[in-house]
């Protein structure tokens, strides 16, 4: 009975939505807490439940499919704010094209180095290339550069959360943090999970760092098919 | 407990929709349909464009069109010049460039957006799942992993942070 259960798609694709429903819950429960994003808690309870059944993921995908599939359109969708920030960066565009290419093209260029001689091992290296990229982006750039998606994830929301806990800190002991530094460099070096970090600071911060996030993927959409 | 962005959102948007409902009902008891001047078509009513738009509010379905025709367009631009970008990243280009070029956001697509935005972690799962996979790969290299996450990204928040900030406290 059970093991039927385990081998129909649906039953996989409920769960999913069910563990992101919990962590939805969890992060309300915490007061938004910026560690504890719904996608962490849900990813965590997906695995911990295949790990015990010991289904494969190519079965779990059978029925993930569905939901995986909503990824192409949502990623169209990211034109929508892009638009509404290309508004508000105006007045001081070319700072912030500079502060977004270098960056993102610093932090990438130091994990790619150091991924490339201290581990060494290729697919890691390529992957390493899309951590600074919101994660459906990294997803869709990884797949297309030929490094491992599912590894461009994990690399994303723990670069987000260290990101997140490291920075603001950083800034306030070089002393530039300034609401829209802050912001915007959260956006550029921590995306969606600095972004949330960025709404507990201010509205200010948040709407920088969002602006950040949609800028610096779209630039490493661009140019990273091209540069690896 | 501060209220999530688009929850905020969400009810921003029932209120004006119940604005619509409440003036949708005035014009029923009124019969405004006279005053259809400022309409292109003469057939159109007052009344009908307004309950249009309130139809138009409660669909995200015409959002989710343009997003799949954009999409699709993507995909073809891609396979037709065999480019290395995705074909969701020429889609959302080719969005770009078209609010630029119409100058606003149309309803159905700011519907689509308030819809699908909260849900985009959850499309994230399955492949993030795919982590199990790469068992080997986590087991062997962890703390280098960490540390490399870590450290790479103090001198990117420096240079974006010092670009950012300078001569502006100035």
């Amino acid at each position: 009975m059970i093991n039927t259960l385990l081998h129909t798609p649906l039953f996989w694709a409920a769960l999913t939505i069910g563990a992101f429903i919990l962590g939805q819950q969890l992060y309300r429960r915490t007061g938004n807490n910026a560690f504890l994003p719904p996608i962490l808690t849900g990813i965590i309870l997906v695995v911990v439940t295949l790990e015990l059944s010991g289904v494969p993921y190519a079965t779990y995908m059978e029925g993930g499919t569905f939901l995986h599939t909503m990824l192409g359109p949502v990623v169209v969708m990211l034109a929508v704010p892009l638009y509404q920030y290309l508004h508000t960066m105006r007045k001081q565009w070319l700072r912030i094209v500079l502060a977004i290419t270098l960056g993102s093209g610093t932090t990438v260029a130091c994990a790619v180095a150091m991924a490339y001689f201290w581990i060494g091992n290729d697919a890691i290296t390529t992957t390493m290339y899309t951590k600074s990229i919101t994660t459906p982006v990294a997803v869709a750039i990884t797949e297309q550069v030929g490094g491992i998606s599912a590894l461009a994830s994990a690399f994303v929301i723990i670069t987000g959360i260290l990101g997140a806990l490291m920075i603001p800190p950083l800034l306030r002991l070089t002393r530039m943090d300034d609401p829209q530094t802050t912001g915007l460099t959260l956006g550029i070096c921590a995306h969606a999970i600095g972004t949330s970090r960025a709404l507990e600071l201010g509205p200010q911060q948040s709407a920088y760092a969002a602006m950040a996030m949609t800028l610096t993927a779209t630039l490493h959409a661009l140019v990273l098919p091209w540069a690896v | 407990m501060p209220l999530r962005p688009h929850l905020a959102n969400r009810i921003r948007f029932y209120n004006i929709r119940a604005l619509i409902a409440e003036v949708v009902k005035l014009v029923d008891t009124l019969d405004l349909g006279s005053s259809a001047a400022r309409c292109e078509s003469s057939s159109l009513s007052f009344r009908t464009s307004i309950q249009q738009q309130l139809i138009h509010r409660e669909q995200t379905m015409p959002g989710l069109l343009i997003l799949l025709v954009f999409l699709l367009l993507g995909g073809v631009l891609q396979q037709l010049f065999s480019l290395p970008v995705p074909a969701s990243i020429i889609g959302m280009l080719l969005l770009l460039l078209a609010l630029i070029v119409r100058g606003q956001t149309p309803d159905a697509l700011q519907k689509i957006t308030q819809t699908l935005s909260p849900l985009l972690p959850l499309f994230l799962i399955p492949v993030s799942v795919g982590i199990v996979t790469q068992k080997h790969l986590l087991e062997a290299h962890a703390t280098e992993l960490l540390v490399i996450l870590a450290v790479s990204i103090i001198p990117g928040a420096l240079v974006s942070a010092w670009i950012m900030s300078r001569g502006k406290s100035g």
